[in-house]
């Protein structure tokens, strides 16, 4: 909560000179520009994820398992790795359209984030019953009308919810838009703050920029409230996969292989070229302890945020009212800070807190201990808290919310504790979700950048931090090896997801 | 319920122990500044880990004093160090921006560097006048043009820019780059602000297409035929040329580099610094690091890599830098650059630089 109040606190300092030249020559455009990226990107990856996410978990065709994990793949890939990857290939081959705007910007997007819908929409898919869907044909809806009028309205908390996690992290982005060429809210909060000094207005700016995301995603949690989700008719019979034409599977292959193709394969093979033919970097030794460091640091992370989740959902389910619950949704909007800002509303409470403990024992007992917080891990983890808290605890909580309050009081009535509930009914049914939120947070931190730059202890190197100094250094071809690593790393979680959780319906 | 509730605070409360338990110890193994059996020196660098670690690593074989490196942008660097205070771990900060160097200073973050062999192995130019900050490399912002451009003779100064002859045919990155913001800067410092504003603006109309991407990408830019301009830093150039890449090679091959303002104030020149923290406790492995980061071996050792100028005289450059001959910087504005890099931003945001 204290990075909050901190950034809260800075429309407490007067507004000066640079707001308003901010207000009066830029605000406009960076509002207009983040607001069409979210939208962009929300309507992209939704048009995506959903359609791929149906396909694979109604039609039988042939590759349908392995089409089905690929489409996973583009969630290994950094935005800002894609879209450098696109511009090089771009700049050699003439006929292909500019893609340094705004347009561009959602493409690159959405085309590594549509998985977040894919993953949630597909599980919702997988979920719904036999009975729903046959009762639907029975009534003479066609394939088209059961998508819309069925699936759809009966995923739609977790295809709201991977929308978005991918339009809050489009607003945050600041590699990919800067690249490209777009200025956007997170943009210009990085132009106040560096290029003219003044943290404050920066700080203001992006209070301003929270207070707006944040009203859209109350009336988005408004708006769900006045729907009981929680499946009543949770049946065990779950649908058969249904079999088409021959002509159909191609489409159908067709269709799934398009963002395969532009998300992965095409930037994939181009960075593999880079780090194959053109690459000077070594895969020594020192490379791969930077592999290792960056495989533990988001291990722990994971495995933390997912814990401190489960302890936050938990709040939520027996507790709606507590003013820790109010407080967590706040914590939530997270995800929607651009990393520098989350790093310095980090930095300066931990920092002050060190000194403070210094100048205390220094008078006390002429004694100096150092930094305890800055520069450690705890502050690094603790910052990922704040920044990826969002997707670990909604992916929990929409896990959880599937599992009616009346069965833990049916548990309750039959003597069932607390832990037995815990152990014997809620694990079970939230393993999915568990790993889930697990293996997005392992992604998003081994693919994070700032935070882990700004934040890290000395001599300590990620693949992500690695790949952006060479790539920015203009030395695209060298930064092939980390991210072609990244991408490697990356691909583990993903085919576990597969296994644990898209595989599910295999065994039927 | 109650019971509930208990479970679940206690354990949050356990969880938080946990964290901080198994945290904080790990912490001095991050950075150990309370280590006293071991010399060391901690850096906090804006220049890339690829860019200084080899130097680094020689100089702990050299010396035996360990070094503890943290990279990440300038900027985030200078507010670590402010927010941590006395407490910093940071021995020397180094970085790839004068303004950078100059706004520490003026934040209070940096002290002198006391030492006569420093001082006197640099020209007057590169070290600050309060001593505060000294260059160790030097890069000459300028412009790349295509070979084929016929009026190429009516390009001498970065002020011909804004002549209506070069209307869309100027490429640039985003004004969010720190090498536009000083090199704007530089302008305000020679001209004032109105007129900078003034041919600004022109500069801006003559843009071929919106500010995207990065220097190489302009220089791409000229052989797709999108432009005959692109504005650039000298050493991104020769790493295009050097490229194992062919087309990007080719790219290279078809433009040609000039150097502006060479019968007046000379080219913009920015450099990479270094200077030490107010609160160093390793100053004096500071002064040995910075002093060896001057010697001739070091320099020449920045000339090979990243092909920058060395800032001390008698250090040998690469041959093609060698071809170009002696280039006419303009060093006198350099410590006004950090200074007035807020006036260059505002200024590019009122004449729409993207």
């Amino acid at each position: 909560m204290v990075p909050f109040i901190f950034l809260a606190s800075s429309i407490f300092f007067p507004f000066n000179d640079n707001w308003i030249h901010i207000v009066d020559n830029v605000l406009f455009d960076y509002f207009l520009n983040s607001l069409t990226l979210a939208f962009g990107v929300g309507f992209l990856t939704f048009l995506i994820g959903t359609s791929t996410a149906w396909l694979t978990s109604v039609f039988d065709f042939p590759f349908r398992k392995i089409i089905s994990w690929l489409l996973l793949m583009p969630l290994a890939m950094p935005a800002y790795i894609i879209a450098i990857t696109y511009v090089g290939i771009i700049d050699t081959v003439n006929f292909l359209p500019d893609i340094r705007n705004l347009f561009g910007a959602i493409l690159m997007i959405s085309l590594v984030l549509y998985p977040y819908v894919y993953i949630l929409a597909r599980g919702a898919f997988l979920e719904q019953s036999k009975e729903l869907y046959e009762s639907s044909q029975i009534l003479g809806a066609t394939q088209l009308q059961i998508f819309f009028n069925v699936s759809i309205p009966m995923a739609r908390p977790a295809i709201i919810l991977g929308v978005t996690l991918a339009a809050m992290e489009a607003l945050a982005d600041f590699g990919t838009v800067e690249f490209l060429g777009v200025s956007t809210f997170t943009t210009g909060i990085f132009r106040t703050w560096l290029g003219m000094n003044d943290t404050v207005t920066a700080t203001q700016m992006a209070t301003l920029f929270l207070s707006i995301v944040f009203i859209f995603v109350f009336i988005e949690q408004q708006s769900r409230k006045r729907v009981r989700y929680a499946e009543n008719i949770k049946t065990q019979s779950k649908l058969n996969y249904k079999i088409l034409s021959k002509k159909n599977n191609i489409l159908i292959i067709v269709i799934c292989f398009l963002p395969i193709t532009f998300g992965f394969i095409i930037p994939f093979m181009q960075l593999l070229y880079w780090s194959i033919f053109i690459s000077n970097e070594n895969w020594d030794s020192g490379f791969f302890n930077i592999v290792s460091d960056t495989l533990f640091l988001s291990f722990m992370a994971a495995v933390i945020i997912t814990f401190i989740s489960i302890l936050v959902t938990y709040v939520k389910r027996f507790n709606p009212n507590s003013i820790t619950n109010k407080f967590m949704q706040i914590i939530t909007l997270g995800y929607a800070i651009p990393g520098p800002v989350v790093a310095i509303a980090v930095l300066v409470p931990f920092a002050t807190i060190d000194n403070y403990i210094n100048h205390v024992l220094i008078s006390k007992f002429n004694f100096s201990i150092g930094l305890i917080f800055s520069g450690s891990f705890f502050i690094l983890i603790f910052a990922y808290c704040i920044r990826f808290l969002t997707v670990s605890s909604r992916t929990i909580s929409s896990g959880l919310d599937a599992v009616s309050l009346a069965t833990d009081d049916a548990a309750k009535s039959l003597g069932a504790n607390i832990k037995i509930i815990l152990s014997r009914i809620h694990f079970p049914l939230l393993k999915t979700s568990l790993l889930t939120s697990f293996l997005l947070v392992f992604i998003d931190v081994m693919k994070e950048l700032p935070l882990t730059s700004i934040l890290r202890p000395f001599n300590f190197n990620t693949l992500s931090v690695k790949a952006f100094e060479l790539a920015s250094d203009e030395k695209i071809a060298d930064a092939s090896n980390a991210a072609v690593m990244i991408v490697l790393a990356g691909i583990i979680p993903v085919i576990i997801i597969t296994k644990n959780i898209l595989g599910k319906r295999n065994k039927v | 319920m109650q019971n509930t509730l208990f479970f679940i605070n206690y354990k949050a409360l356990q969880s938080i122990l946990i964290l901080i338990f198994v945290f904080a110890p790990v912490n001095s193994f991050g950075h150990s500044s309370n280590d006293h059996a071991e010399e060391e020196v901690n850096v906090y660098s804006g220049r890339k880990g690829k860019l200084i670690e080899p130097m680094l690593k020689k100089f702990e074989n050299k010396t035996g004093i360990k070094v503890n490196l943290i990279t990440a942008k300038s900027d985030a660097l200078i507010k670590r160090m402010e927010s941590e205070g006395e407490s910093s771990p940071a021995d020397l900060f180094v970085t790839v921006d004068v303004g950078r160097l100059d706004r520490a200073k003026r934040m209070g973050l940096l002290q002198k560097i006391n030492s006569f062999s420093i001082v006197n192995k640099l020209p007057q130019n590169y070290i600050d006048k309060d001593r505060e900050w000294v260059g160790i490399s030097k890069r000459i912002r300028t412009v790349v043009i295509s070979k084929k451009m016929k009026d190429k003779n009516n390009l001498k100064n970065f002020e011909d820019l804004s002549k209506d002859q070069w209307a869309g045919r100027i490429c640039v990155r985003s004004s969010n780059n720190i090498y536009n913001q000083s090199l704007v800067a530089s302008l305000i410092a020679n001209h004032g602000e109105k007129k900078a504003e003034v041919f600004v603006k022109k500069l801006v109309k003559n843009f071929a297409r919106k500010p995207s991407g990065n220097d190489r990408a302009q220089i791409a830019a000229i052989a797709k035929g999108e432009c005959d301009i692109a504005i650039v830093n000298h050493y991104y150039y020769i790493l295009m040329l050097n490229s194992k890449e062919s087309e990007k090679k080719k790219a290279a091959n078809e433009t040609e580099i000039i150097f502006l303002n060479q019968d007046n104030r000379g080219a913009h020149v920015n450099i990479s610094g270094v200077g030490i923290p107010k609160h160093a406790k390793n100053y004096e492995n500071a002064k040995l690091l910075i002093s060896y980061m001057l010697d001739s071996e070091s320099q020449e050792w920045y000339a090979k890599t990243n092909n920058e100028y060395p800032v001390i005289k008698d250090a040998k450059v690469s041959q093609l830098l060698n071809s170009w001959g002696s280039i006419k910087l303009d060093e006198s504005t350099l410590n006004k650059l950090g200074d007035l890099n807020p006036n260059a931003v505002k200024l590019m945001d009122r004449v729409g630089w993207q």
